[in-house]
């Protein structure tokens, strides 16, 4: 899509404009090619140009901005060097005073942050933050991360299979998934099964497991139960709350996740404090109880098997 | 003290062989020929003759080669087109055949009564034993050599790269000149030393196509052969100079390389067949 967008691949249909002015359209026979379309690309592996110095990648497009550029992204003292040398954060500052020294109208990311290690990463991404809010340029990214998505994005767009799922804010999302898929995709917990509205206010979900679960609203027939990882619960043996949904399995594993803990219980993923995962000693294999509140529990219609690769995008 | 196993020492022996066989012809130019009258027998009208044609007809097929041959490759290397691996097959058809072959082939292309020899002889040029005939003998030869290699010089070129430059305002002429070029530009020395070796060495398509004209056709190749029987010792002699200038362009293209290679970090694959 981001080459479509570039002018590298040429879409069958359709039309792509930036601040009115139409790049691409298949109706009006129009094509620009890459150097008159005014867009700035930030490639996955930053595309540097290896047999220059950064001071000559960033001063491709023109030497008016370079000096600016370069003390703006704190690379001035990397001015002589060449990129086999740089750091993948280096490299990434690089690339977008590169594409930021051409003036463009619009920034496109391609997954900006995949090409760096853990620790890098959260730092860039605070700084990308902070950069995409400073200057005053739309921006397209496209992630396979929906963190990233949400921590750098004002809106997100989930794509599957070339079809944009939904559009939102990223709590949009979150709170309301349009589909399964979408609320996988955002981490969300996903259990498949029937519903049956009961009456006001409360609707019956056999689970395919075989549990039963309850919600507040939702529609009939096959559906996908979304619960929040946060809004699981962990117990032991005391008697249900008759009010709670409640699914009794095996812990089948427990994974650390910063100060929290990832406990998978049957279908269903709880994130507990990790202090308390400790007091509860949870352990794989012990038998606990997962319960969630009917209000927590969305449903969403099930699309017929929906299993292209996710990607999403955020844009400003 | 370790055993020395059956295996090795087979390995060893071949590999003695195969030194040995390749090493002593070379040697025996040397030592045949008196090093004294090598020298005074350059100084032969003959010779003289035969290194200023060589000299002339490869430069000129060497540019050549160069100018059409490399935009030829951007366009064949880097583009999706129908038939793409026939063209490139066609390419590097030449490269397996005989030359003599390709002596025929051309003379049944350019000669006189040939494909288009009306159309040649209508330019008011007659091909067979003349310079031109050389040039294109040389050409047709030692072209490919080059050809195949810069079509895998671009296409090993990382697209990104050339995008990159285009979302910064360059055309596709100057994403070529400034970014595809010098990228490349170890992979196409390698194919350009090569066609040049090729060339300098043509024999067989030179002969039967341009004839063995001394001052007007005869290279230093074709010289050697004429040589061969009237005079032994000039032959021995002009096959010592040329053993010496190959040495000397083995060992240029390979200082060339090793400090290409430490100054980018563009990839290159010597002499590899394009993928389809």
């Amino acid at each position: 899509m981001l080459r479509a967008i570039a002018g590298a691949v040429k879409p069958r249909r359709g039309y792509v404009t930036l601040g009115g002015r139409p790049l691409y359209d298949s109706e009006r026979r129009v094509n620009l090619p890459p150097e008159d379309r005014g867009v700035g690309y930030v490639f996955q592996e930053y595309a540097l140009f290896p047999h220059m110095t950064v001071r000559q990648n960033v001063a491709f497009a023109g030497k008016e901005r370079v000096d600016d550029l370069l003390a703006r992204f704190g690379i001035a003292h990397l001015e002589a060097a060449r990129p086999r040398r740089l750091s993948g954060g280096e490299r990434q500052r690089v690339g977008l005073a590169r594409a930021l020294a051409s003036g463009p109208g619009v920034l496109l990311f391609d997954e900006p942050l995949s090409a760096l290690d853990a620790h890098t990463r959260d730092r860039v991404r605070s700084e990308l933050f902070d950069l995409l809010h400073e200057l005053d340029l739309p921006a397209l990214l496209v992630t396979h991360d929906f963190v990233d998505a949400a921590a750098l994005a004002d809106r997100v767009g989930v794509i599957s299979r070339g079809r944009i799922l939904q559009m939102g804010t990223p709590a949009e999302l979150l709170a309301e998934p349009a589909d399964a898929f979408v609320a996988s995709f955002v981490g969300s917990n996903m259990m498949t099964g029937t519903a049956r509205r009961l009456g006001a206010g409360r609707v019956e979900v056999v689970l395919e497991q075989g549990a039963v679960i309850h919600a507040t609203d939702g529609p009939d027939g096959p559906v996908g139960a979304v619960v929040h990882p946060w809004d699981v619960a962990v117990g032991g043996d005391e008697p249900a709350d008759a009010g709670l949904n409640r699914i009794r399995a095996p812990i089948a594993s427990i994974t650390p996740d910063g100060g929290r803990v990832r406990v998978r219980i049957g279908p269903l993923i709880a994130e507990v404090d990790a202090e308390a995962a400790r007091t509860m000693e949870l352990a794989p294999g012990r038998v606990v109880s997962a319960t969630f509140a009917p209000a927590a529990t969305r449903l969403v219609p099930l699309n017929a098997l929906e299993n292209g690769t996710p990607t999403d995008d955020g844009g400003r | 003290m370790s055993r020395v196993r059956p295996f090795t020492i087979i390995l060893v022996l071949a590999a003695v062989l195969a030194l040995a066989f390749l090493v002593i012809p070379i040697v025996a130019l040397f030592t045949e020929s008196p090093p004294g009258q090598t020298l005074s027998h350059l100084d032969d009208p003959v010779v003289k003759d035969a290194l200023i044609v060589t000299a002339k007809t490869n430069l000129i097929a060497f540019g050549i080669t160069l100018l059409v041959g490399t935009p030829a490759a951007y366009l064949i290397g880097r583009r999706r087109f129908p038939g793409r691996a026939l063209v490139i097959t066609l390419v590097e058809l030449p490269l397996v055949l005989p030359p003599a072959v390709a002596g025929i082939g051309l003379l049944a292309a350019f000669g006189r009564f040939g494909l288009l020899g009306e159309e040649v002889t209508a330019l008011g040029i007659d091909l067979a034993f003349t310079q031109l005939a050389v040039i294109l003998a040389i050409i047709f030869v030692a072209g490919p050599f080059y050809l195949r290699q810069a079509i895998a010089s671009f296409e090993a070129l990382d697209e990104d790269l050339i995008l990159a430059a285009r979302t910064l305002g360059a055309g596709p002429g100057r994403a070529f000149w400034r970014i595809a070029l010098p990228l490349s530009a170890s992979g196409l020395s390698a194919g350009a030393a090569l066609s040049l070796a090729r060339g300098i060495g043509e024999f067989g398509a030179t002969i039967m196509f341009a004839g063995s004209l001394q001052g007007v056709t005869q290279t230093v190749t074709l010289a050697i052969y004429d040589a061969l029987s009237v005079d032994f010792d000039v032959a021995l002699a002009i096959g010592s100079l040329l053993v010496i200038l190959s040495a000397v362009v083995l060992l240029a293209l390979k200082l060339l390389l090793h400090w290409r290679s430490s100054d980018s970090t563009s990839t290159f694959r010597f002499a590899t067949s394009s993928s389809a």
